[in-house]
């Protein structure tokens, strides 16, 4: 029977006081961090039916925030 | 209701019809354009999450099929147990992402409150079904989960109703019961987004705003979003 992963070996994990989380847990939380902070810097790549620049209907009348997600 | 006649019926057919018509406006429900603001990556993790969550449900029913201990015998089983984890990994990865991106957003606005609550208690039910999941892997695993958790849900009157240490009953709130309210749950969150449109960034001005009606009236949607708003995404009518 194939054991589940996990039961073979004792994980690492890190201590800072009260506070106690493995590392694999860390690593994800790492790369949800990593994955938002490139939602909102990554620019979105343009699609061929996009609208093209100086076209009326295009222009951006939002905020200053329009165009860049939550930044 | 004659033949020939133009009054309206006043059927429940035709009021339930009306009322399922009204709840999102016309052309909302699969739209192909959107604000020039949804061209950001953080608008992209709310239907990750619906695909890895489609991706859930699928590699659950196929477990279903199999049964309970189908993946520790069964090299199929295993392959499909494991992607049904990871798609879960996933599945929260990206919620977290969308959340964390509607926080900052401040997504609630524009009467837009019942759509975050419905996605927030969708991210606790989320939480509940992934726990029944880890108590219905019939391993040792399941096991410690389960011993460890049940002292503090009895300690907060839980467990004369939901017993951890009850592995039918863990397997069928996993696979039935908790699936159901989820999805009901999704369902309406969904809906409420395409109700309401996606929230413009803090600063921006949602189109239907812009043009001073309210979201719910904003239809059909090719004639406004093209000759009235300043904002197109996708393909040109």
């Amino acid at each position: 029977m194939t054991t589940a992963s996990g039961l073979m070996g004792t994980p690492d994990y890190l201590t800072w006081g009260v506070l106690s989380i493995s590392v694999a847990n860390l690593v994800v939380v790492a790369v949800m961090i990593v994955l938002f902070l490139a939602a909102l810097l990554v620019p979105f790549p343009h699609g061929h039916d996009d609208p093209t620049p100086g076209d009326e209907r295009d222009a951006v009348t939002a905020g200053p925030a329009s165009g860049a997600g939550a930044r | 209701m004659s033949a020939g006649t133009t009054e309206p019926s006043g059927s429940w057919t035709v009021r339930l019809r009306e009322r399922i018509v009204g709840i999102v406006p016309s052309g909302e429900w699969l739209p192909d354009r959107q604000p020039v603001y949804v061209r950001s990556w953080i608008y992209v993790f709310g239907v990750a999450t619906l695909a890895a969550l489609a991706y859930v449900i699928a590699s659950g029913v196929i477990l279903v099929i199999g049964g309970s201990a189908w993946w520790h015998t069964n090299s199929l089983g295993h392959f499909v147990n494991s992607t049904h984890l990871w798609s879960v990994e996933l599945f929260f990865m990206f919620m977290v992402v969308h959340l964390w991106g509607m926080f900052v957003m401040a997504a609630w606005r524009g009467k837009r409150g019942l759509t975050w609550v419905t996605g927030a208690v969708a991210f606790l039910g989320s939480i509940g079904t992934a726990f029944t999941g880890y108590l219905s892997q019939s391993n040792f695993d399941s096991q410690w989960i389960s011993t460890q958790a049940k002292d503090g849900l009895n300690s907060m009157g839980i467990g004369a109703v939901f017993n951890v240490l009850n592995t039918g009953q863990m397997l069928l709130w996993h696979v039935m019961l908790l699936p159901l309210v989820l999805g009901v749950i999704v369902v309406v969150h969904v809906v409420l987004v395409r109700r309401h449109g996606v929230v413009p960034p803090i600063g921006a001005v949602a189109p239907a705003e812009q043009a001073g009606t309210p979201s719910l009236q904003v239809a059909p949607q090719r004639t406004p979003m093209v000759a009235d708003e300043p904002v197109s995404l996708g393909r040109r009518p």
